[in-house]
């Protein structure tokens, strides 16, 4: 299955707010790192260097080639940051991104981001996919490159880990 | 399992947190310009700048090119070092201070040596020396 330029493009376009709240959660909610995420995602799929085969839902797809972005950029950062500690001898700081955010958050939603913060990245990242952007578990799966049972699996412990968070700072 | 909280509180609260993000996503337009900083670094030059990098190449070859001490092959290190011919001239007639250590008049030290003559004691003489004691 191929795209036309302008049928990525149009896909791009209605996906965009999904997507760039998907590039919020991969980049531990920094929005300028999630635009950057972003950006060079769409340019990836518009120069053809990610190809979308018609696998999966274009938003699968789209998701996935986000979270490798994301993840790449991060291991590009945790790179620099180790030679920079090496040259020069642990007096460079590290400016870990995501912790940072400028996004303000009213109290219930605030609540629910420092609750997620405590969960593993796997669990996180099934739970956001699943409640937040509607999927089900298979295509959370899908999106994720991992098996359903594992999937199944990180979304119940997840679940329950969560309810467990946001309820003690409920009482 | 937590029973104050279930999937529909946490669906909620999902829900909260998706209105306020949603909010703030950049417009879609300003995401599919192409700024420079976005640009991958692996990818080809921009059309200035491999214009720019011809243009250095092409000047570089010309000037390498045009010069005739590299284009007959035979480069003069004083010549590169910006000597002018005349001083390089005088420098080749020219004596060292240390040339006259050049010139030894081994014919004049040979006649300095003084004659030695060899002492040859006649054997007959040893045999009359007296017996140690």
């Amino acid at each position: 299955m191929t795209l036309t330029r302008d049928e990525i493009e149009r896909e791009l376009e209605q996906l965009h707010h999904e997507s760039f709240a998907w590039a919020l959660a991969c980049c531990g909610r920094n929005p300028s790192d999630a635009e950057d995420v972003l950006q060079t995602t769409y340019l990836k799929v518009l120069d053809g260097s990610a190809r979308y085969a018609g696998r999966s839902t274009f938003r699968t797809w789209l998701f996935g080639v986000i979270r490798r972005t994301a993840a790449s950029k991060w291991r590009n950062f945790v790179n620099r940051d180790r030679l920079l500690r090496v040259f020069f001898q642990h007096q460079h700081e590290a400016i870990v991104p995501g912790v940072d955010t400028s996004l303000e958050y009213p109290a219930n939603a605030d609540r629910l981001v420092q609750a997620l913060r405590l969960l593993s990245q796997r669990q996180r990242e099934v739970l956001q996919l699943v409640f937040y952007h509607g999927m089900t578990i298979e295509e959370a799966a899908n999106t994720l490159g991992i098996g359903v049972g594992s999937a199944r699996t990180h979304y119940a412990r997840g679940k329950r880990s969560l309810a467990n968070k946001l309820g003690k700072t409920s009482s | 399992m937590n029973d104050d909280y279930d999937d529909h509180q946490i669906a909620k609260d999902f829900s909260r947190l998706r209105q306020v993000e949603l909010g703030q996503a950049p417009q879609f337009s300003s995401l599919l310009g192409d700024p420079a900083g976005s640009r991958p670094r692996h990818g080809p030059l921009r059309p200035s700048a491999g214009l720019a990098v011809a243009v250095l190449t092409l000047s570089i070859f010309a000037v390498i090119l045009l010069r005739p001490d590299i284009k007959s092959g035979a480069s003069d290190p004083l010549k590169d070092r910006g000597y002018s011919a005349d001083a390089i001239a005088l420098s080749a007639v020219d004596t060292m201070p240390t040339d006259f250590l050049l010139d030894t008049p081994w014919p004049q030290l040979a006649s300095l040596q003084p004659e030695t003559q060899l002492l040859y004691l006649p054997y007959e003489f040893l045999e009359e020396l007296p017996n140690e004691p």
